[in-house]
């Protein structure tokens, strides 16, 4: 299999805190990849240093086969968690400059912004100051921007912070697009269910350290499942049951772990006598559910 | 090279749109213009005043009426008329009629005569305003010398004697030059003269283009940091070439800026010297073009120099009120040459002129003053003082660029001196490869 990106025992440390700690990791070519973990689990270090925006201070990265994020800048789209454009600058020409820094010509840049930004419905704001936009347009314009220049890699830090709904629906689109174009996607979200519903592989990030990665089915398949309940009635009587070792209770709906060797139809069960069952499914665990498992194994 | 070219491309063009450079740009036109040509062009809008000559002696008015005449200067500043007072007319009343004239702006004022302490006849201006007048300084200038003369005739001494004593003595000034093999003391001309204001002018240009250039500069880039535009550029670019792009950008500013502003010197000198400054030729400015061209280079040097420094300590705020207390160190060290400029110009050849001329951040400022004086910096000097400064912005711009790579990315405090230091030395200075 090829990588896109292969980290190899990377630490990066600023002044005594340590951001990320000894991660290894590879992306396969063509993937979906999400990092994810709360905050502060040291994601946008890790995709930093990934872009070349800082390098490591111990172990090795590899990028499109280049030592660094540098060597390939040309051929990677980088997208930051806190998006800026220059305020005073016609909409086409920040996009024409950006293309510029990532070596295309002004001709071809200036074609693929047009096109681009006619296709994302900005076709009659070319020439608007960015702050002349609305923040949804903005939005849309520091995504193109990241895209433009068609890169192999695409790096987008927390691209769905702050994205007002439509904007979330091109994202997803956007991401989708890459995908099927045959890009490598590399994304880092602490919104777990995005990352299962986009990501086809996973790596999960706490406090700087990697704590499981791999396919997402690999690692749903890894991790006992829960049950799905959707009900009327007081939650609460679950919590109670002796069977159940754990609820992620969302008041009407609830992910429910049993005790070892405790079958599901015995929750069912005790389940009917207090509550008015409407779904009941033996599920695959959510990634939520795994990331909380994991960090709460001993190490 | 090509994204350096790119980030300088972008932010001259942002630059040369906002209205702080057009301001800047045309600030210098402006007051030439404002300082040299509005106050003749007002004065060349306004009519002659108008002057009467009143009871005066047939001799002084017709000696009056003469100079006039061939004086076609004078023309543009007043007009003579004579009213006496009608053959037995009431003097007074007469003059009390014609105060009433210059009170109605119909006369700008009258010349009477009267007599001093000694009994002697002398002349008495009346206008309307106590300024001063061109009209009336004419007046002022003539009249004294057609009383000198009629008293030089009454005491008996011959017009040729007052006209040898009225006429104007002029002192020579010679230079000695005081490079080795040149000949001996030559007359000091007037491009002598206004050569000296050349290094100055230039000193001020420069502090003037750094000062407010390197302003926007740290305003461009504090926004850049704080919109976090900054890790789109740093995902394109290395700093390196950011920061290269953002001082070389500044340069072609600075240069623009500087290209206008000496155009516009040219121009005022080549158009209205003659016109409006009597005769003063300020084209002798422009005079030693080998002298223009160093300027010019250490201008550019100078201003690389302060701006890496600037851009580099600059990358370590986030706000402008972080910038000041960062950046009034160097807006003092920035004076200090500013201050002792004179003192350089005239004892050039004194260890004190040599030796701060020989201080690096001092280099571009004092060497401009020293190549011009006398006796100049010689060719060695110069040739020193470039490499001098060539090496400060090699070290200027690898320190400023190591602090760059860390403090791009820095948020929160402004470190303190101690902790730039230390950063200077810290891993995260290091860990970015070379730019490709």
């Amino acid at each position: 299999m090829e990588y896109a990106v292969e980290l190899e025992s990377v630490t990066k440390r600023f002044g005594s805190v340590v951001a990320v700690d000894d991660i290894s990791l590879r992306v396969p070519s063509g993937s979906t990849y999400g990092i994810l973990g709360p905050n502060g689990a040291g994601k946008t270090t890790t995709i930093r240093m990934i872009a070349g925006i800082f390098g490591p201070d111990e172990g090795r990265l590899s990028v499109l086969g280049a030592h660094s994020g540098i060597e390939v800048r040309p051929r990677i789209g980088y997208l930051p968690e806190e998006k800026g454009l220059y305020k005073k600058m016609q909409a086409i020409d920040l996009l024409m400059h950006f293309g510029g820094l990532k070596g295309l010509s002004s001709a071809d840049a200036r074609s693929r912004a047009t096109s681009l930004m006619r296709q994302f419905g900005l076709g009659d704001y070319l020439y608007r100051k960015c702050e002349a936009l609305s923040k949804g347009m903005q939005q849309k314009l520091q995504v193109l921007l990241t895209v433009l220049h068609e890169p192999e890699l695409l790096i987008l830090d927390e691209p769905f912070s702050g994205l007002d709904p439509v904007n979330v629906e091109m994202m997803r689109d956007l991401v989708l697009d890459q995908q099927r174009a045959g890009r490598t996607v590399l994304f880092s979200t602490h919104i777990m269910e995005t990352a299962e519903k986009m990501c086809d592989h996973v790596c999960l990030f706490h406090k700087g350290r990697k704590v499981l990665d791999g396919t997402l089915a690999d690692v749903k398949s890894a991790h006992a499942g829960g049950i799905i309940l959707e009900f009327d009635g007081d939650g609460a009587y679950l919590h109670s049951l002796p069977e159940v070792a754990r609820v992620n209770d969302y008041a009407h709906h609830a992910e429910v772990f049993l005790r070892d060797s405790i079958a599901p139809q015995e929750l069912l069960k005790k389940a009917m006598e207090r509550l008015t069952i409407r779904r009941f499914e033996v599920a695959q665990p959510s990634l939520h559910e795994i990331f909380v498992r994991t960090v709460k194994e001993p190490t | 090279m090509r994204r350096v070219w790119q980030i300088a491309r972008r932010d001259f063009i942002e630059s040369v749109r906002s209205p702080t450079f057009i301001i800047l740009v045309l600030i210098v036109p402006v007051i030439l213009v404002i300082s040299i040509a509005v106050p003749r062009l007002l004065e060349e809008s306004a009519d002659p005043s108008r002057f009467a000559l009143v009871d005066l002696p047939q001799e002084w008015s017709s000696r009056l009426m003469s100079i006039y005449e061939s004086d076609t200067d004078a023309h543009s500043d007043l007009t003579l008329t004579t009213m006496d007072t009608p053959a037995g007319g009431d003097a007074k009343a007469h003059r009390d009629a014609l105060a009433d004239k210059v009170r109605a702006t119909e006369l700008f004022g009258y010349v009477t005569v009267e007599e001093n302490a000694n009994g002697e006849r002398t002349a008495a201006i009346t206008t309307r305003t106590a300024g001063q007048d061109d009209g009336a300084r004419w007046l002022s200038r003539t009249l004294p010398a057609i009383i000198r003369s009629e008293r030089a005739a009454r005491l008996g001494v011959q017009p040729e004697i007052v006209a040898q004593l009225d006429a104007p003595v002029s002192i020579r000034s010679y230079l000695v030059p005081v490079a080795a093999g040149t000949e001996g003391p030559k007359a000091a001309s007037e491009t002598d003269r206004f050569a000296a204001w050349a290094p100055m002018i230039f000193t001020y240009l420069l502090w003037i283009v750094v000062f407010s250039l390197t302003q926007r500069l740290l305003v461009a880039m504090i926004e850049e940091k704080s919109n976090r535009t900054i890790e789109i550029i740093l995902s394109s670019c290395s700093p390196m070439e950011f920061m290269a792009g953002k001082v070389l950008g500044g340069i072609v500013e600075g240069v623009v800026v500087l290209a206008v502003w000496l155009s516009a010197l040219f121009l005022a000198a080549a158009y209205f010297s003659n016109k409006y400054l009597h005769g003063l030729d300020l084209t002798v400015f422009f005079a030693r073009r080998d002298h223009l061209a160093l300027f010019t280079l250490y201008f550019i040097l100078g201003y690389v120099m302060f701006a890496a420094i600037i851009v580099g300590l600059g990358s370590l705020c986030n706000t402008i009120k972080d910038t000041q207390g960062l950046m009034t160190p160097i807006m003092l060290v920035m004076m200090a040459p500013v201050l002792v400029m004179t003192y350089v110009g005239q004892h050039p050849e004194t260890a004190l002129s040599i030796g701060l001329s020989w201080v690096p951040f001092f280099t571009p400022f004092l060497m401009m003053n020293r190549v011009a004086a006398n006796p100049p910096a010689g060719p060695l000097e110069i040739v020193g003082s470039f490499i001098l400064l060539g090496v400060t912005i090699w070290v200027v711009v690898w320190a400023s660029s190591k602090l760059f790579r860390v403090g791009i990315l820095m948020y929160g405090k402004t470190p303190r001196l101690r902790e730039i230091i230390k950063l200077l030395h810290s891993r995260e200075a290091r860990a970015i490869p070379r730019a490709d």
